[in-house]
Order: structure tokens, then sequence, then C-alpha cells
């Protein structure tokens, strides 16, 4: 060897170049992992949905479809709702903290205007579909109305929140959505100021 | 492993763990001999780069291919559709199809460079003819897996192209109707052949062409890279038994294939950002519109890396002579190793004959596929059939002029 | 790093360029078309072009493969001015995610036409931009009333600019046919915005990567002696 080995040049040419190679390739790996996020078809099928409460009277429920979930609107009278705050202490999360919703839903009523609800119409312990059950002592004598889970006897209040003692983990998952009118619902989408 | 006293620093946890493994599987002593170990001539050139290159195009091609059958619906109604999804609807899909796209021209271009390398360096000859012969099959499987790939867009091109070529099956004497319809499937391009294509195309010819690269680098690895000089630098032994003229690949020529591969990297997402048709010889402005069994496109050309075996073809006036014309394009390549009787590897030291033969036959290759390219027209398909002349010739007078070469004499060493 | 053989080898390839023109130039005459300068990165020219193309061709040709909303965000529009901006054909009953159809019915075209208006999402990368801008610029009508093309000679397309070309100046027609052909550019390939703009930091991160390499290289092969 003519000359003697620069060590340090070496080893920060070799630290410099793995240093940019490796961001390199995380770059590279940024397409690869995006193209697994839902395609613009996806989203277009996932597209927010549009519901017309008009008809609703007051006690009913009417279910949609958006990304493929059944998701409820329900009309609460104000006697069901007077019961929501009597059995908070009997849930499992009823400050809805461990619970998926919006931002503007993490309340009692667990929705933008306290009469309708809504909310994805599956349970949260392992995906089956809850019955409305709003009249009292319909699943035990002192039911005070709610949704009752067939599958594995999942309870849950007037505005989805799970009862203690029951396999459901969480209450009800609410969707974004927004009013577009009075008696215009649009499902999968929020106003920024609530988000 | 470690005493629980004695608290192992990460390095000595790493050796043991490499202790542990080499105990089960030959991990340094595989690393040593083909890598940090694996002495190569000192001297290589350009041309050498283009084996590394080769390796990174298959990895890009497996890796971007991989994620495209993630999108891709196989079937003729689909198949369209669904490149225009990927090209609109996925993340990204456009840039890992581009890719694609481009990395199959990019396929051959280093290919025909490695090739090239080969035949100027007499990188076949004697004892390397295994290296070379595992080499052509890798060249005949790559362009099956070309051809196949090509049809999977179901654009015109896509299909017609597919149409021309199998129904050249059809010259085999007797039987070669009943085996184009057995190819296709069907009486025509269908459903039915794209899909097995595409099971073709993404596992059976992959998983070939992996092992086949494997092979190649045992079968070199076994008797060492040849060089620019075409001298053997196992003459030469220092007194560790190590040629003198060779290097350790790593780090030597790690560092160097990487600037190789960075360079070329450079061009490819040049070609993928700025140039994705390539002038329309990488994507085929008839592929734009969706496979019609009913219209021909006015001019049917092969993609470029087909165009001088396709104008060998053409320029045969006979159906079956034409088809075995290009078949022997291809396999005179193979025997290569028995036709060159020289004893001098490299162009440096060879006569006048062999610099002029194979400059007269990269002459006809390049003309070839050019012509491909072109409508034929009388003066053109006589062009073709001069070239075809002239390509066929290089392997006649290397058999002819090699033994009579007047080469100059060799160095001791690699210069 | 070239050595004489490599330079001997380029030589003889561009040799071989020069001695291929001659022949190309041979070969039967292609139709001369005109350069239709664009720029997908002129938002402003191909919101222009999208609106022309929703007032003059989606009556009849849809772009199958395009979202609203998509070209909407590429043009700078929100997605329920896309939706203004193509829809209005639908009596506002499109939806932001819809792609752009055309309400012409195909036995109405054929009756009309003689034949069905092909899909133009991808025209673009099919004829080229050139052979569109000079298309769409070859519409004449004799003195007997009668409209033919002189770059597609029987044509079943009628001459549907020929308000727009009457009511403009030469050279303001030109520019309006030029931003419809950007956006149909645009529609052809809606990535190529993005692809543009992205390969110069692409480009630039590997010439930086090389200049890296190279450097490790050399410093690495001190140790070799020629």
């Amino acid at each position: 060897m003519t000359e003697p080995i620069n060590e340090k040049r070496r080893q920060f040419l070799v630290g410099a170049t793995g240093v940019v190679g490796a961001v390199g390739a995380t770059c590279v790996a940024v397409p690869f992992v995006s193209s697994w996020q839902p395609s613009e078809k996806a989203q277009a099928a996932g597209a927010p949905v549009d519901v017309d409460i008009s008809a609703l009277t007051e006690g009913q429920m009417l279910t949609v479809e958006w990304r493929g979930k059944p998701v409820w609107v329900v009309y609460r009278s104000a006697a069901s709702l007077a019961k929501i705050d009597a059995v908070s202490t009997e849930l499992r999360d009823a400050n809805s903290e461990k619970s998926v919703q919006p931002a503007f839903a993490q309340n009692a009523h667990r929705s933008l205007k306290p009469e309708y609800l809504v909310m994805v119409g599956v349970c949260t312990h392992l995906g089956c579909a809850p019955l409305y059950k709003p009249n009292a002592g319909t699943i035990t004598p002192d039911w005070q109305g709610g949704f009752f889970c067939p599958c594995h006897g999942s309870r849950f209040d007037m505005s989805g929140r799970v009862f203690k003692s029951v396999p459901a983990p969480t209450n009800l998952e609410v969707p974004p959505y927004r009013f577009l009118s009075d008696t215009m619902i649009r499902i999968g989408e929020q106003d920024k100021e609530t988000a | 492993m470690s005493t629980p006293n004695n608290k192992p620093s990460g390095q000595d946890k790493g050796v043991d763990l490499l202790a542990w493994i080499d105990e089960r599987f030959p991990l340094t002593q595989v690393w040593n001999e083909h890598v940090a170990q694996y002495y190569a001539p000192k001297n290589f050139n350009f041309y050498y780069f283009f084996g590394a290159l080769a390796l990174l195009v298959l990895i890009n091609q497996l890796v971007t291919g991989i994620w495209l059958t993630m999108s891709y619906k196989p079937s003729a109604a689909d198949a369209f559709d669904s490149i225009e999804y990927i090209m609109r609807d996925v993340d990204w899909g456009w840039l890992i199809r581009y890719m694609h796209s481009t990395g199959a021209s990019a396929f051959f271009i280093v290919i025909y460079f490695h090739m090239f390398r080969g035949l100027m360096y007499g990188s076949y000859q004697k004892p390397r003819e295994l290296v070379w012969l595992i080499g052509m099959m890798l060249f005949l499987v790559l362009m099956a897996e070309a051809f196949m790939g090509y049809l999977l867009p179901w654009g015109q091109m896509s299909y017609w192209g597919a149409q021309v070529i199998i129904s050249l099956f059809g010259a085999v004497p007797f039987v070669g109707d009943q085996m184009a319809t057995w190819i296709r499937g069907d009486f025509v391009i269908s459903d039915a052949t794209l899909n097995r294509f595409f099971a073709l195309h993404v596992i059976a010819l992959p998983l070939v062409l992996v092992i086949l690269v494997y092979l190649h680098i045992v079968a070199l690895h076994k008797v060492g890279s040849n060089n620019p000089d075409g001298i053997d630098i196992k003459k030469h032994k220092n007194e560790l038994g190590l040629p003198k003229d060779g290097i350790p690949f790593h780090p030597y020529y790690s560092v160097k294939d990487m600037m190789g591969a960075a360079g070329f990297m450079f061009f490819f997402a040049l070609v993928i950002f700025y140039w994705p048709e390539g002038g329309g010889f990488f994507l085929e402005a008839p592929n734009f519109e969706p496979a019609n069994p009913m219209k021909t496109p006015e001019h049917i050309a092969p993609v470029w890396y087909f165009t001088p075996f396709y104008a060998i073809l053409r320029a045969v006036p006979d159906k079956l002579l034409g088809v075995m014309a290009m078949g022997m394009a291809i396999m005179f390549l193979f025997v290569l190793p028995w036709l060159d009787r020289c004893k001098v590897r490299s162009i440096r030291y060879r006569g006048w004959q062999f610099k002029a033969n194979l400059a007269m036959f990269v002459v006809s290759f390049v003309a070839l596929g050019y012509l491909g390219t072109q409508a034929p027209t009388a003066g053109l398909t006589m062009l073709a059939q001069v070239f075809t002349f002239t390509y066929f010739s290089y392997f006649v007078l290397m058999w002819l002029t090699s033994p009579m070469e007047k080469t100059k004499p060799l160095p001791e060493r690699v210069t | 790093m070239m050595t004489g053989f490599m330079k001997h080898s380029l030589l003889l390839l561009s040799s071989l360029w020069v001695l291929s023109f001659p022949v190309a130039a041979s070969d039967a005459p292609v139709p001369k078309l005109d350069k239709a300068k664009t720029s997908v990165l002129d938002t402003a020219s191909l919101q222009r072009g999208a609106d022309i193309y929703a007032q003059y061709c989606m009556g009849c040709h849809s772009l199958k493969y395009l979202r609203v909303n998509r070209a909407a965000r590429d043009l700078g529009w929100t997605a329920e001015e896309g939706v203004l901006h193509f829809q209005y054909l639908r009596d506002g009953k499109g939806k932001p995610h819809d792609t752009i159809l055309t309400t012409l019915d195909a036995k109405t075209a054929k009756a009309a036409f003689g034949v069905l208006p092909p899909d133009l999402s991808l025209e673009a990368r099919l004829r080229g931009t050139d052979w569109i801008y000079t298309f769409l610029r070859s519409y004449e009508r004799d003195a007997q009333g009668k409209v033919s093309n002189r770059l597609f000679e029987g044509v079943a397309m009628p001459y549907v600019l020929e308000g727009m070309q009457k009511e403009l100046s030469p050279a303001a027609f030109d520019a309006a046919v030029g931003d419809l052909v950007n956006f149909m550019d645009y529609a052809a390939e809606p990535a190529k915005p993005i692809r543009l703009m992205l390969g110069w930091w692409v480009l630039g991160f590997l010439a930086l990567l090389f200049t890296l390499t190279y450097l490790l290289k050399k410093e690495f092969w001190r140790d070799i002696k020629h």
C-alpha cells in the first residue's frame, strides 16, 4: 500500500452511504406499504351515505348500510333519554373513554343531537348484530330498554353503552356523521369543528 | 451461552449467535466462499456491472410483480380494467406498474450488455461452458417470461402479439395446429390463455429463473470469474495461496457494484418518471386500447427486445423455415463454446477476424432489431435477409477462422 | 473507466444509428402532426380543458376510468365543484366518486353516427396528444356544406367545435384546443402531474447516493495496486 488507509474517512463514508441508503430503502417501501390502503374504488364504495330521517317517528329505528356494515339511526323519546343517566353505575364504560366514537359523541347520549342516536350495529364482542329492544322488561325484569346481542348475551343501554358482566368489552361504535339539514344525516363524514 | 454474572456486550451476543448458527448451518462458510473470500480479478471494467445489475432488476421484477398481482385480475373481462385500476385507483399503483414495465425492458438491456461482455472477452470458453449454457437457459426462460407477461395487460398489442407468436407453432409439421390450440386452450387467444399465461408468468417461470440464477452463480464461483484480459488469475498465487491479481469480492466489488446500482437506478428512475412509454417501445401505444379479437392493429410489432428474432422470422419467406431460423438464431448461441476453437479468450489479444466478425454480429443484431419494429416493405425485407445472413455467418466464421487467427501474446498478469 | 474497446463499441453503435435512418425515410408517409404544447402541471389550462370537455365532448364520449373527485382534487376543485363541472347532464344525481360517463345511450349513438363514440379515457396515450390536437383543428366545411377532416378521412364525428372555431380568433381557438388536449392528456394518466413533480426528488436523491457510493468505492479501491 502506497498510502496509509484513512480509517476515519472510510468509516464516515460507510456510515453516510448506509444512512442515505436506509433513507432510500424507507422511501421505496412507502409506495409498497401505501398501496395496501383502501383504493379509490374501495373508498368510493365506502363513501358517505345520506339518510333521510323525516319519516322516522319517536322510538323507531332505521338501518342503512355504510362500508358494508349496518348503521342504525334511532329516534329516542324524551322518556328513554331520561333513563340513560339512571343506569350509568351499571355500565362498564359509562363515559365512553375506552370506546370508539367521534369526539362530539363522547357524552351520555353519545350523539350530536340528543334525540338522534347514530351507531354502527355491530357488537364489540364478536361482531354479531345486536337487537333493538326499546321496551322495558323485555330482556330481564329490570330491563330499561336498549340493545341486546343474541349471540352471547351482551347488553347495551339506549346509548349503546355496554353493561358490566357481559362479554362485550366496549360500547357500540359511533360512526362519524353530520346533519346536512334537520331531516338529512350524512354518515361517514363529520364537520371539521366537531372533529 | 453467557455467564449470568458477566453481562455480555452486544458484540459478544452477535458472535454467540453466529456460532450457534454455524454449528447448524454453514453461514460463515458460505459468506466467505461466495462473498468475503471470493477472489475476483481486479481488472473488471464497465461491462462487469451488468451481472449484478441483472440480479437487481430481477429483484425489482419479483417485488413489483408480487405487488401487481394484488390488484391485477387475470380474466379477459377484467384484465384491462384492472391495469387502469392499478394506474389510477390504487395508491402508488402507477409507480409500481411503471417499475415493472420499465423493469422488463431494463432487464433485456442489462442482459444484452451482459451477453455482449461474454462474447467480447470469451467468457463462454473452457472452463466456463456451463456458466454460459445456464446463462443461455436463463435467457430463454426470460424471453418466455417476458412474452407471457406482455399478454397480461390485455391490450391490442398484447393480444395480437401473442396471437402471432403462438401461431408460429402452427408451422410445426403435422401437429402444429393442434399444438397452437393446446397452448391457447381455445381456438383463439382467450380467457383460458390469459389465465394459464398468468400462472406461468407469476409463479412457474419466476421460480425457474431464480433457480437458474442460483445455478449460474454456483457454476461461476466453481470456475471463477473471467476478466477483460481473458487470462487465468489462478496462475500467480501469493504465499497464502491467493491469486495475486484477485481481490475479495467484499468489500471491493460490493462497493463497486453499489456504485453501479446507484448509477443504474438513476437512469431507471429517469425513464420511470419522465419516459415511461420509452418512445412507444417500452409501452406500445396500441396497448392502451383493450384487446379486440375482431380488429387487428394496422402494424403489429413485438416489444423491442424480441424484434431481432422477429426480423429473422420475417426475413425467411417460408413459415416453417422462418420459425426454424428464429429458433436457430438462439440455438447457435448455446453451442458457441464449441464453435470458438481459439485458445485466446479476450478480444484484446485476438486476431482481426474475431474483431470484424463480432462487430458485424453486433451490427446485424441491432439492425435486425430495428427492422423488426418496422412494417415490412420489399426493400426492408431484403435488408433483413442480408442481416440475417450476416447474423448466422458470425457462428460459421467463428468456427472456420478461430483456429487460424493470428493472436497477440497474452500478458502474464492482468493489465 | 471507458476502456478503448468500450469507446470503440459505442462508436460502432452510433454509426449503426446513422446507417438505419435513410432506411426509415423510405417508409410510407406519416401525416405531419402539429405539436401540442401542453403541460399537465398547468392547472388553469386543465380546468379550462375540463370545462371544454364537459361542454363539447362529454355528451357522447365518456371518460369511464376518470373519477370526478380525483380529477377535481388534481385540478384544484373541491369534489362538489367537480360534480358541478362534470355532471350537469345528469340532473345533479352524480356522486363525487363516480367516473365520467355520458348520457348518450348506445342505440341512439349507433343511429346517429353509425358507430359507438369511443371512450376517451386513454385516447391521449393511444393516439398521442399531437394527433388529437391536429385532428380537432383539421375539420373543414366546403361550399356545399359538407364536413370533412384532413387528418381522418371519413370520420364519423361531426364538426363539434365549429361554433367555437367561428367565435374565436385562430390563435384563441388553437389555445382552447390545446387546453382540451391537455385535459385529455391528464385524463389518460391522472398520476402524470405527481409523476413529473416527484421525479426530480428521486433523481436528486439518486444523484446523491451515486456520489456517496462513488466516493466510497474510490476510498476502498485505494487499497488496490494497479
